[in-house]
């Protein structure tokens, strides 16, 4: 690993400031489980590394029925999962945190960094596109709002430019028969990278039985993550039946566009696709029926 | 994971520590992260050592170029020419180099060594290295390399060939009622021992010194000497702590032990080499990948008449120990049944992939996939049940395998197959998951897709080397008093996280007669211990274990007679030792010898194929998901006659690492090649089992003393990992009503079967 300047600003705006003015490459550091194997095995570079844990709005987990979820871009995924309240309302997000590599790995890893490091696998984007989440991006112009979904724009690449860092994840308040469910296929039970995920949301209207409006979301069976619109958009007014939880994964299917590599072929990921689809989608509804 | 039972049925009275779960010798050590292993040796003075490999798989070796702009005086380099002595790593046949001199034969192939004082040096000046190769032909390929139209090795391209003759099996089936004939594969396996390859070497005032992770330090003594041109006398070899071999740390480490004693040798200092995970999985050895074709020939009633077998091994560039694999893999063929009529045909073929080694089981794996895999086919053609199938077949008293070697009385197939049904309640669960598979085409939901099924598969394991191997050897073992009336175990067996320190104190005490924690079993040090042999083929506890006991009975007899002590309690007794150790040596040594009764003949493969054979049934319950492939094995069921269990805990131990990982290699290590690379060389690719993945497994250990051995503790090591993948095999078949021959078994691979079944 070659060397670096390594700065630990307390504030978003002196973090910025950093990173607007770096020397050479500037890298963000929030739990450091892919940056420092990524420079360790040179697959990234940095000039300078800024750890963003002291920034108060970073580490800061807040929610309320009402408003729903704040979380800092830096929370790592155990206070996701161990926090009651929020596993309830976002089953989703929380399945997905307790499954970013092991126990070690979810107490220093966050959301934001598994956002910011833009894999097309990353676990916790597709239930963030799921749940309609938006992302705070501060940065020397000011702040903007980034729907998830419009996050990552290629693999390892996102839409932060320089000088910008990734401030909060907002979530919407949980709907009142709302559901919602993450799943991946890995070729065993636990500590691997997806093949290929789903995460869907789902809200149901009063009788229970009628799917007012979903969304589903596909990973690592792309460049980037996928909100799968086509199959989200068809599923609102449809029943909530196996057929029709079947057919959504057939729609969501056509936002795949996988490779073929080591971990499976581009067949087995779009079959895939409509399995975990349908599966997630009958898990969410499950759930909206509470 | 869990053991949820360890039963003795005919428990022998030893009295003393022998079949008891006394505490693991290394373990608090290793706990509180003070034991050494060899990356922990202290590093003043010590350089580091690289590798400068080839990257292509077959090439004539033009010229190895240093780029003049560095300043090679920083570093050391080491080529062929600079080796001392010959230019070998002697294993069996003596083909591989140390160093690659005109050809290369491999995808990282060693041409060149370097060693430097920091790593930085080291990776600028491995950099700045360019190997001149010329590319010749590449073969992967079993077929092709037969076709020998690439010369790698003699005219044909075979490192051994294997005839095994009992009967005429090629005339009876031309007249058996039925005959099936099926082709079996299975794949490379990668041994993922925690700690990876690592060797530190040390010229001294008489010789060298070299110390380091591995299972055989007799086997390095042998190579350093030669390729240094020293006398053995000259090469001492310490075993470090070792974290894990799985047999990658038989054979592999006599090359990197030669690569580090040579810059040692070149740079008159201490050289470390350590490889790091990516180097070890790319070019250290793997499991044999194997082809054997199966023709048995059947009477209508399922009486087994003739058995042909073929087998091909993949045995990589260079021979390494692939004779002695495809020698146990060949008198393992047949199996634990009684058939008159049987030809096995065995070969081991070169080809251009890294050279293949040792691998817990060593060959039998391989064997007893293809043929309990053919036995669930066979059932299914003769229209007979596979459990009745095998009862009419196993091998019984005085029946005779296909050596022609007769069991005698020492033969528990039978024993334990019926075991394992009742331990698993196989019938009644197998009617079950019939029922529920049935159920299936109708239910609603998840359980729709869902498919299950219960398999097993019955197999022996040969303990200790093949044939003559332990009597050429000629194991020899000291037991030595101490001043403080201690006794010291001199072996030169490693601790490679199996408890062998343990065990052997446990062993040397009850021929002792005295309590375990007054035997010191000493660290493998070639200036202390003589040859007991290698730290494999499941020999330890049985073999050497075996001469701990009678050396602590003659060195209990010799203290007797000297004190005049008789039957005197343990504190007299002991108090006498170190009296008698005081004096001058007190010392007791025994060595191996063939028994008697024992004979074997390796031209025509006649005779006893080993000492004695560990008897074992693997049952496997899995659940398959029909819309992902997805496979989870419900629980695992082994009953094993291992002849006496030692330690209870390191017995049950054996068996779930032996079932874990080879559940790894029936349903998920698949090692991708591409132009003789292993292209997932990463334990993020390279897909093993996790905690997670490992079911419910139940060990049951029956013991039927071996006469043959004085405790009567037969090999178990490597047995463990010969049962799971067959049963698993045999499981899917029911589930799915698929015939799998191929391992490993993954979802990509059960998803287009199922849905080819399906139309």
């Amino acid at each position: 690993m070659k060397s670096f300047d390594y700065a630990a600003p307390t504030s978003l705006a002196e973090a910025s400031a950093l990173l607007a003015h770096a020397n050479g490459q500037a890298r963000i550091l929030a739990g450091g489980t892919d940056l420092l194997v990524q420079l360790r095995e040179h697959l990234r570079e940095a000039d300078l590394v800024v750890d963003v844990k002291r920034i108060p709005e970073l580490m800061e987990l807040s929610f309320t029925p009402e408003q729903g979820l704040r979380l800092g871009a830096s929370v790592p995924c155990y206070r996701i999962y161990e926090h009651a309240e929020v596993s309830a309302a976002y089953p989703a997000l929380a399945e997905a945190a307790r499954i970013v590599g092991g126990w070690q790995i979810q107490s220093r890893a966050s959301v934001g960094g598994n956002l910011c490091n833009s894999s097309p696998a990353g676990d916790t984007i597709a239930p963030l596109i799921a749940l309609g989440a938006s992302c705070t991006v501060v940065g020397p112009e000011g702040t903007r709002q980034v729907a998830a979904e419009e996050f990552c724009v290629s693999p390892g690449k996102n839409v932060l430019r320089r000088g910008e860092l990734l401030s909060t994840i907002v979530f919407p308040p949980p709907a009142k028969s709302g559901g919602s469910a993450y799943e991946r296929f890995i070729p065993r039970n636990e500590m691997d990278i997806a093949v290929a995920a789903a995460g869907s949301w789902v809200e149901l209207d009063p009788s229970g039985k009628t799917i007012k409006n979903a969304r589903v979301a596909i990973t690592a069976v792309a460049p980037t993550p996928r909100f799968a619109a086509e199959a989200s958009q068809w599923l609102a007014g449809k029943p909530a039946t196996e057929e029709t939880f079947a057919q959504a994964g057939e729609l969501a299917k056509k936002v795949a566009s996988p490779i073929t590599d080591m971990r499976g072929t581009q067949e087995f990921r779009v079959h895939l696709v409509g399995v975990l689809t349908k599966r997630t989608l009958a898990k969410a509804v499950e759930r909206a029926r509470g | 994971m869990s053991t949820d039972q360890v039963t003795s049925l005919t428990g022998v009275n030893t009295g003393g520590a022998l079949g008891t779960s006394v505490p693991r010798r290394e373990g608090a050590a290793k706990l509180c992260g003070e034991a050494r292993f060899v990356d922990d040796l202290p590093r003043q003075n010590v350089w580091l050592g690289g590798t400068v490999r080839a990257d292509v798989p077959h090439a004539r070796l033009l010229a190895i170029r240093f780029d003049p702009c560095f300043d090679w005086s920083r570093v050391v380099v080491v080529t062929a020419a600079d080796i001392p002595g010959e230019n070998v790593v002697p294993v069996v046949l003596r083909d591989q180099p140390s160093l690659a001199e005109s050809f290369v034969r491999y995808h990282g192939e060693p041409v060149a060594l370097i060693a430097a004082a920091d790593e930085e040096t080291l990776q600028q000046a491995l950099d700045r290295v360019d190997v001149d190769l010329s590319p010749l032909e590449p073969v992967f390929d079993i077929d092709e390399a037969l076709a020998a139209k690439v010369p790698l090795f003699g005219p044909e391209n075979v490192f051994r060939t294997i005839t095994i003759r009992k009967g005429d099996a090629g005339e009876t089936l031309q007249t058996a009622d039925v005959v099936v004939e099926e082709v079996y594969e299975t794949g490379a396996q990668e041994h993922v021992y925690l700690e990876p390859q690592g060797m530190q070497a040390e010229p001294t005032a008489s010789g060298i010194t070299v110390c380091g992770s591995m299972q055989c330090p007799y086997y390095i003594v042998e190579g350093v000497a030669l390729l240094l041109g020293l006398a053995q006398e000259q090469v001492r070899v310490i075993a470090c702590m070792t974290g894990g071999g799985f047999g990658g740390k038989e054979d592999f480490p006599t090359l990197i032990a030669g690569h580090a004693a040579l810059l040692a040798w070149k740079a008159r200092r201490p050289v470390r080499m350590i490889y790091d995970r990516v180097e070890d999985l790319r070019y250290t050895s793997k499991r044999h990948p194997a082809r054997i074709r199966h023709r048995s020939g059947w009477s209508r009633a399922g009486r087994l008449l003739a058995m042909q077998i073929e087998i091909e091994l993949d045995g990589g560039a260079y021979s390494t120990l692939s004779p002695l694999v495809l020698q146990r893999a060949a008198v393992h063929a047949a199996g634990p049944y009684q058939c008159d009529q049987i030809e096995i045909n065995a070969r081991a073929v070169a080809t251009n992939h890294p050279p293949r080694g040792a691998f817990r089981g060593f060959g039998a794996p391989q064997v007893h996939f293809a043929l309990e895999t053919h036995m669930g086919s066979c059932a299914a053609r003769l229209g007979l049940d596979p459990v009745e199938l095998r009862r009419r077949n196993v091998i019984g008293p005085r029946g005779t395998l296909a050596t022609g070697q007769n069991v005698g009385e020492d033969v528990a197939a039978a024993e334990v197959f019926e075991r394992a049904l009742v331990e698993s309640g196989f019938l009644a669960r197998r009617a079950a998951y019939d029922d529920s598979n049935r159920r299936a085409l109708s239910a609603a939901g998840p359980e729709r897709f869902k498919r299950r099924g219960i398999g097993l598969s019955l197999f022996m394991h040969g303990t200790g080397m093949n044939g003559d191997g332990e009597g050429l050897v000629r194991s020899e073992v000291l037991l030595r008093g101490n001043a403080d009336g201690t006794v010291s175990a001199v072996t030169c067996q490693v601790e490679i996280g199996q408890g062998t320190q343990t065990i052997l104190a446990q062993l040397a005490a009850d021929g002792l007669g005295i309590p375990v924690e007054w035997v010191v079993a000493e660290k493998p040090d070639t200036a202390m211990a003589r040859d007991s042999g290698p730290t494999v083929a499941s020999r330890t506890a049985a073999i050497v274990g075996g001469l701990l006991i009678s050396a602590g009975r003659q060195f209990r007899e010799e203290v007797e007679r000297r004190s005049g002590l008789c039957k005197a309690d343990p504190d007299a007794f002991r108090s006498a030792i170190a009296r008698l150790a005081t004096e001058g040596p007190l010392e007791s040594r025994a060595y191996y010898s063939r028994p008697p009764d024992m004979q074997w003949d390796e031209a025509t493969h006649r005779g006893d194929g080993y000492l004695a054979y560990t008897w074992s049934c693997c049952v496997v319950a899995l659940e398959v998901d029909t819309l992902t492939g997805e496979v989870k094995v419900l629980d695992v069921t082994a009953v094993q006659d291992v002849g006496k269990v030692v330690h209870p805990l390191f017995a049950a131990g054996q068996v779930e690492g032996g079932v874990a990982q080879a559940l790894g290699w029936a349903l998920m290590e698949e090692t991708v090649w591409a132009d003789g690379l292993l292209r997932n060389a990463t334990m993020t690719d390279y897909v093993i089992p996790t905690a997670c993945d490992v079911p419910p497994i139940r060990a049951v250990f029956l013991e039927h003393p071996h006469p043959r051995l004085p405790h009567g503790a037969k090999g178990l090591g490597e047995l463990p990992a010969e049962g799971p993948a067959p049963a698993v095999a045999n499981a899917l078949r029911q589930a799915l009503g698929i015939h799998f021959n191929r391992i490993p078994i993954t979802p990509e691979i059960i998803l287009p079967a199922w849905e080819d079944r399906q139309q």
